[in-house]
């Protein structure tokens, strides 16, 4: 209960106080702050303010509590917006790490095959599909039908259903209806027109459940077959009109009996100088440098 | 790098087989190629020789394997000294006493009189120079000196007599008394007077004449290169320059200058040691000449289909 004259209350802190003092006979009764008689209440009144604390601090663990409520909205409003951009961003790190050796065929000891996920939230595969409308072998840009959802930095599989390769995507320039991405390195293989598509995932989301290819390594090359995928080989054979060798020839090779032979060697003998009974001969190859 | 010849064409390819019950070894096509070693190599300006399994650049297919102007895989040469058969028939079998005292011509007629009827019947004849230059470029490049009788054996070369076929170290890829025993005539390289004739490097079996006259004996120090109408000596090994004393040979081998209408002879027999060789030719008797020390080795073109 307050007092009217507020200035004559006992100064009080939150701090348990060792001990109430006692007034002994020898006290004289003076008054103050540092009177003996206030000293008691002072120790009563520190107590009182400490248990007070702690009996909020209590109260804001137990729902329903006006402390237990500010709390909670304190926290509901802490902005972790920054903290799922470094989740994110160390996602991608382990996903594009994750790519690039599945596209070099490296696979855990013990496992044929490897599926690759990169993760743009932690709740969700990035599917990004963006369908390439224009690339080129050799050339470090591609055109795609919209940019939207391609991400600087972040890594890509590019393929047709036939080649595949992973590129990086160095910049995104957009001008009217063109959408060039522009990659760390060109592009190295050669793409079907208006098949290829950028691929954010290797996976495969369908039917509730994540595909990932797993044949490519148990393929075998076949004779005048062509293959880059699991079901995708196609004939290399061709004919050609020439009835005999005379008009056919190959740089480093030549024809015969309807074979090509390629590297056929040369080796020559050197006269160095004569005399010495029989002469100083040296091995050479085809350049007329010494062989062994 | 160092060759491996056993497993390098067309050494690799060098085989027996036996054709018409001849014990033969087959020699398969290679292309050569002759010049100096090109500017800023190793062997600039030096004469050098190179032989190709297959055709390149700058290189022709050797004329031992020219048939009538047409290129053949690979020819025969009698793996032993001829012997007589019978029926005046030349044959090439182990353990047999080599045929001699026989004319340049009677050796012809002997090998040819195998020619009854096509295939393995068909295209026997007597060694020609170009076969003979054909080995002698093949165990050239691969033992890097013609010194043969070092590096493989000196064969029969310093006894009383000739030996039994098959009977000496002198053995290169299969074909035995590959030098020694007895001189084996040559076809297709002949005098006339002393001036050298050769068949034309076509496969025509037409003799060509050359316009040289070759040097007396001694120590072969080069050979010729002279190329002409349908000839190129450099496919050959014929002595263009001696010298009378052995230190300043160049091929190990002694050389017999020529006497008018010579024959050639090859390979020496069981007289003058090391004189004798892979690369030894004697020009010093005339084609009619026989002589017991004197024999000849058969060959045989495959059927051209």
């Amino acid at each position: 209960m307050a007092d009217e004259n507020t200035t004559t209350y006992v100064p009080e802190k939150s701090e348990w106080t060792e001990g109430v003092r006692m007034i002994t006979t020898a006290d004289a009764v003076v008054g103050g702050v540092d009177g003996p008689p206030n000293k008691a209440y002072a120790a009563l009144a520190n107590r009182t303010v400490y248990l007070k604390d702690l009996c909020v601090k209590l109260a804001a663990s137990i729902p329903g509590t006006e402390e237990f409520e500010k709390i909670y909205a304190e926290i509901a409003n802490l902005d972790v917006t920054k903290l799922d951009g470094r989740v994110d961003h160390l996602e991608r790190l382990t996903g594009n790490i994750m790519l690039s050796l599945q596209a070099a065929n490296m696979s855990p000891t013990g496992y044929d095959s490897m599926m690759t996920e990169t993760f743009d939230n932690a709740e969700e595969i990035d599917q990004t599909i963006a369908t390439v409308t224009s690339v080129v072998s050799g050339d470090d840009s591609i055109d795609v039908s919209s940019a939207s959802g391609i991400v600087i930095g972040n890594h890509y599989q590019l393929t047709d259903g036939e080649a595949q390769e992973e590129v990086q995507v160095k910049s995104i320039n957009i001008a009217g209806t063109t959408n060039r991405v522009i990659l760390e390195s060109p592009v190295v293989n050669q793409y079907a027109a208006g098949k290829a598509k950028l691929y954010r995932s290797s996976v495969a989301i369908y039917n509730g459940r994540a595909y990932g290819g797993g044949s490519i390594k148990t393929d075998t090359w076949e004779p005048k077959k062509s293959f880059s995928g699991a079901t995708t080989a196609q004939d290399v054979t061709t004919t050609t009109n020439y009835t005999s060798t005379a008009g056919f020839e190959v740089d480093g090779a030549t024809v015969e009996a309807g074979k090509i032979i390629l590297g056929a060697a040369a080796f020559g003998i050197a006269m160095v100088s004569q005399g010495s009974t029989a002469g100083v001969w040296q091995k050479v190859d085809e350049n007329g440098d010494d062989l062994a | 790098m160092s060759i491996d010849f056993n497993v390098t064409a067309p050494w690799s390819g060098i085989c027996d087989v036996t054709v018409d019950g001849q014990a033969m070894v087959k020699i398969p096509k290679f292309y050569v190629k002759y010049g100096l070693g090109p500017s800023g190599s190793k062997r600039e300006g030096k004469s050098i020789r190179w032989v190709s399994d297959h055709k390149k650049e700058g290189f022709h297919v050797h004329p031992a394997f020219l048939k009538d102007g047409v290129e053949i895989p690979y020819f025969l040469i009698g793996k032993y000294e001829a012997y007589n058969a019978g029926s005046s028939k030349a044959g090439s079998a182990v353990g047999q006493s080599p045929w001699v005292n026989v004319t340049t011509a009677a050796a012809i007629s002997a090998c040819a009189a195998r020619n009854t009827g096509t295939g393995d019947q068909a295209g026997w004849h007597l060694q020609t120079i170009y076969e003979v230059a054909a080995r002698q470029i093949l165990m050239l490049l691969e033992y890097g000196t013609p010194d043969m009788q070092t590096k493989i054996g000196n064969g029969n070369v310093s006894s009383s007599g000739a030996v039994a076929t098959g009977g000496t170290n002198a053995k290169w890829r299969g074909i035995c008394e590959a030098w020694g025993n007895v001189w084996e005539q040559v076809d297709g390289c002949k005098g006339n007077g002393t001036t050298l004739q050769v068949f034309d490097n076509k496969g025509n079996r037409t003799y060509v004449d050359t316009g040289l006259i070759p040097p007396a004996s001694g120590y072969p120090k080069d050979t010729y290169t002279n190329t002409g109408a349908n000839y190129d000596l450099s496919d050959l090994f014929i002595p263009s320059t001696v010298d009378a004393t052995a230190s300043n040979g160049s091929f190990s081998d002694y050389f017999w200058g020529p006497v008018s209408g010579f024959a050639c002879y090859y390979g020496g027999n069981w007289v003058n040691g090391t004189q004798y060789g892979a690369f030894c030719l004697d020009f010093g008797n005339a084609l009619s000449s026989t002589d017991s020390s004197v024999g000849f080795r058969l060959a045989k073109y495959p059927t051209v289909s």
